[in-house]
């Protein structure tokens, strides 16, 4: 078995082989582009050059029908299980067994379920059991023994272990242990480099799309693989200006939700750029969005000098000055439908209940002129405006109004190089003007360049605190990791 | 010439919107119909279609709001009718008419607001809520008027046939200013931007800092007043209600929203278009029967013209999207 790749705009050059009875890991970064090449291996996007070889054989165009064909499975993290059928029901789906009559063989289906289930130890799973009765780990079993039932050769899986508990991911990985023994090819995904150490033989490393190295994981270290990870050229790093901190306080305490974020303080001073580093899902969203008030928390406080400004919802949270961009620009920033002019005043004309058109259209020129947004026009529908223009869009809609803190998470995500550091600007000039800085990002040198200190998160706590100047890369990725 | 293309963009811009094709159509369909009957053209007639137009226009204007902030309330009809029936029992138990005109309205407020707080605490599709809240307006017309007519022997004319100076009906003012009022709240205030806002992406609307639940409770208020003073009109009208008065209108109404160009996901549409959409509604039956067409054909053409409006609006999506790429 082998396949090869190469030339595509997120993923260059990459060449990798899986042989039989293999686990091979790929390894790297938020957006190093694992999803990518595991999307073009099972046949849901197109690479734009190279070639995949199926058990030698190459086909060219593909979808990802043929691919499962073929005989490889790709289990997503997110399960496409339907919950209100059994756990037989679900193995069947679409292939299930007919009696006589035409109907459904619940029995036959159940008897071979079970069968299977028992082959790799998962006799606590039972074929009749309702699908909504299983935990989030049996389910992702539940979804391997799907694939294997359709005579998968090629198992793909994504963070398989991304929502699990300790003890699940022990069985988890036991499973896939078992199934590479078995001689079924795995691939396997994951941030936990232990658990990579402990099934995988092979580990691609992958750092923005390029394939870094190919180890073997009996002839390196944890610490060989992490440094592979990242280490980039300096250009990639924005020369922000460092002014003095101010002399005001803002304090967050004990901030925790049920699942995501366990008590979470802080503190900042006024002109101080904040960022939160950490892998995706380890809860810095949840965590600023509580913050925000745009989330329900169990515990959580914020002073501003001692005085408490909690929020209790977003509208709340703008009357004290609190402001935040969401990660999600397309589900939570842009009013789609609506012009520029709307989209950049929404917030400001919460204040009042009548609207001074002409007034108002002075406003957003001065807006769309500070912050260079480049628009056909006022009135031009927002989603007609590139990436980085619509995101300078809802930078100008939360800095209409005095504020006095805000809160950036991911304000560069799909945002062109250009607009990039125009953004940055912005944001620096608000720290200028003796502000509190929150940002969020999963680019790591934006993150150290831009911060003048680092929260790190970790499954949901805040394990330290780091000065952005004296840290490394590699530092921050062990962290990241905790792997200290 | 800078200054000239942008007057062009801006002409063209109006010439393909919604409401100016339907007021192209509409002259269309008059000088048609006048051409093969000449009464068509005339006073009375455009009276009598106004008149008519002006209950459905008033609902109309109200389920814009609702529509375009991405509700919907199929309840509307029910309210006319719920809300004629006590108007018209309150009348004839000698109430005074003024009074009776509020508690109308109220009455529709009330229906309206309580659609509107179901659909939020339950969380549900304002549509499923008004399909059942509709079903219990109903029954309290029934249960009210014991099922009989209720007839208002010449009580409660005023507002149906008094003549500004003699020469221009109140009923047309009223409904004008109906429409006025929902031009304003869309154009000029914070209301508006939130129903846009909230039709078009509720989360957003909610992280920029709108209350979304007070907010649409606002929505329901607007179009409960207005679907209450459409009640008055119609009783003053009609002059006589039952329960199944109203039936009807509030698919008519939506009918109407859709064919002024509004978006039947929201986030789209405005109050001119809805005006043009119930004029071309009401205007449909009365040229039907001057054209000494098939009755029959009625409700066919009201489906064609709906989906003659949809065909519109697709294309125009097509083009916009082919224009951006």
């Amino acid at each position: 078995m082998s396949k090869s790749y190469s030339g595509v705009q997120v993923l260059k050059g990459v060449t990798v082989d899986l042989s039989e009875g293999e686990v091979l890991c790929f390894v790297g970064e938020n957006g190093a582009g694992k999803s990518t090449l595991i999307k073009i291996i099972s046949g849901a996007i197109q690479s734009d050059g190279g070639t995949v070889k199926y058990f030698g054989k190459e086909y060219g165009h593909v979808n990802p029908r043929q691919v499962i064909d073929l005989g490889v499975a790709t289990i997503y993290q997110d399960i496409d299980l339907v919950d209100n059928l059994t756990v037989a029901d679900n193995i069947f789906l679409g292939r299930e067994l007919k009696n006589k009559l035409g109907f459904i063989d619940a029995r036959e289906q159940e008897r071979q379920s079970d069968e299977l289930l028992g082959r790799l130890n998962l006799e606590h799973i039972k074929g009749a059991d309702l699908l909504a009765d299983l935990s989030t780990a049996q389910k992702q079993c539940v979804q391997i023994v799907k694939a294997l039932k359709n005579e998968a050769k090629i198992l793909i899986l994504d963070e398989p272990t991304a929502s699990l508990g300790d003890k699940e991911t022990k069985a988890l990985l036991a499973l896939v242990k078992n199934l590479a023994a078995s001689g079924i090819g795995i691939i396997f995904i994951s941030h936990f480099i232990d658990e990579l150490f402990e099934v995988g033989q092979k580990l691609l490393i992958l750092k923005d799309g390029v394939q870094v190295v190919i180890r073997k994981t009996d002839e390196t270290t944890p610490e060989q693989v992490i440094h592979d990870m990242i280490g980039r050229d300096a250009s990639s790093f924005y020369q922000r200006e460092y002014f003095p901190a101010g002399k005001r306080k803002l304090r967050a305490e004990h901030y925790a939700n049920r699942h995501t974020v366990h008590d979470v303080s802080f503190e900042i001073r006024s002109g101080e750029v904040f960022g939160f580093g950490g892998l995706v899902g380890a809860g810095r969203t949840e965590l600023v969005r509580m913050i925000y008030g745009a989330d329900g928390k169990l515990s959580g406080k914020l002073y501003l000098d001692e005085k408490e400004v909690t929020p209790s919802s977003p509208k709340d949270a703008i009357k004290k000055g609190i402001f935040m961009i969401s990660e999600d620009r397309k589900g939570e920033g842009l009013l789609n439908l609506r012009s520029v002019k709307e989209n950049i005043m929404i917030t400001h004309n919460e204040g009042r209940e009548f609207i001074n058109l002409r007034k108002e259209s002075e406003m957003v020129e001065k807006s769309i002129q500070t912050f260079g947004i480049k628009a056909p026009g006022q009135d031009a529908e927002i989603t007609s405006l590139s990436g980085g223009n619509q995101q300078k869009a809802i930078i100008a809609r939360c800095v209409t109004d005095p504020g006095e803190i805000y809160i950036f998470d991911e304000p560069t995500k799909g945002v062109d190089v250009g607009a990039k550091e125009e953004i940055y600007k912005h944001i620096l000039d608000l720290a200028k003007a003796d502000k509190f800085v929150i940002i969020i990002s999963s680019d790591m040198p934006e993150l150290l360049s831009m911060s003048d200190r680092i929260g790190v998160m970790h499954e949901g706590k805040l394990t330290d605190i780091l000065d952005a100047k004296k840290t490394t890369e590699d530092e921050l990725m062990r962290k990241y990791l905790g792997y200290s | 010439m800078e200054e000239q293309k942008k007057y062009r963009s801006k002409a063209l811009k109006i010439v393909t919107s919604q409401p100016f094709i339907l007021f192209v159509f509409i002259v269309l369909v008059a000088v048609v119909t006048n051409s093969v009957n000449n009464k068509f053209l005339t006073w009375s007639t455009i009276n009598s279609i106004l008149g008519q137009a002006a209950g459905l226009g008033l609902v109309s204007a109200g389920a814009t709001v609702l529509v375009v902030s991405g509700h919907f309330d199929i309840s509307t009809g029910r309210m006319v009718g719920l809300a004629m029936c006590a108007m018209a029992l309150m009348l004839n138990a000698g109430m005074n008419p003024v009074l009776v005109s509020v508690l109308g309205i109220l009455i529709c407020v009330a229906c309206s607001v309580f659609n509107g707080v179901v659909t939020i605490a339950f969380n549900a599709p304002s549509f499923v809520v008004t399909l059942a809240t509709q079903n219990i307006y109903y029954s309290i017309a029934l249960l009210l008027t014991n099922g009989y007519m209720q007839t208002l022997y010449g009580k409660y004319r005023t507002l149906a046939s008094y003549q500004i100076l003699g020469v221009f009906p109140l009923i047309y003012l009223v409904l004008i200013l109906g429409f006025v009022a929902v031009y304003i709240i869309l154009k000029h205030t914070r209301t508006g931007r939130e129903i846009y806002a909230i039709g078009t992406n509720q989360r957003a609307a909610y992280i920029s800092g709108i209350n979304i639940n007070f907010s649409k409770v606002k929505f329901f208020l607007i179009s409960g007043i207005l679907v209450g003073i459409a009640s008055m009109l119609m009783l003053s009208r009609i002059s006589a209600a039952q329960a199944t008065t109203g039936y009807g209108m509030e698919t008519e109404a939506i009918g109407a929203v859709v064919i002024g160009g509004a978006s039947i996901n929201g986030g789209k549409g405005g109050v001119v278009g809805t005006f043009f959409g119930v004029i071309l509604l009401s205007m449909i039956s009365t040229a039907i029967n001057m054209l000494h067409i098939n009755a029959f054909y009625e409700y066919m053409v009201y489906g064609i013209v709906i989906l003659l409006a949809l065909a519109i609006t697709a294309v125009r999506n097509y083009t916009v999207a082919k224009k951006n790429g």
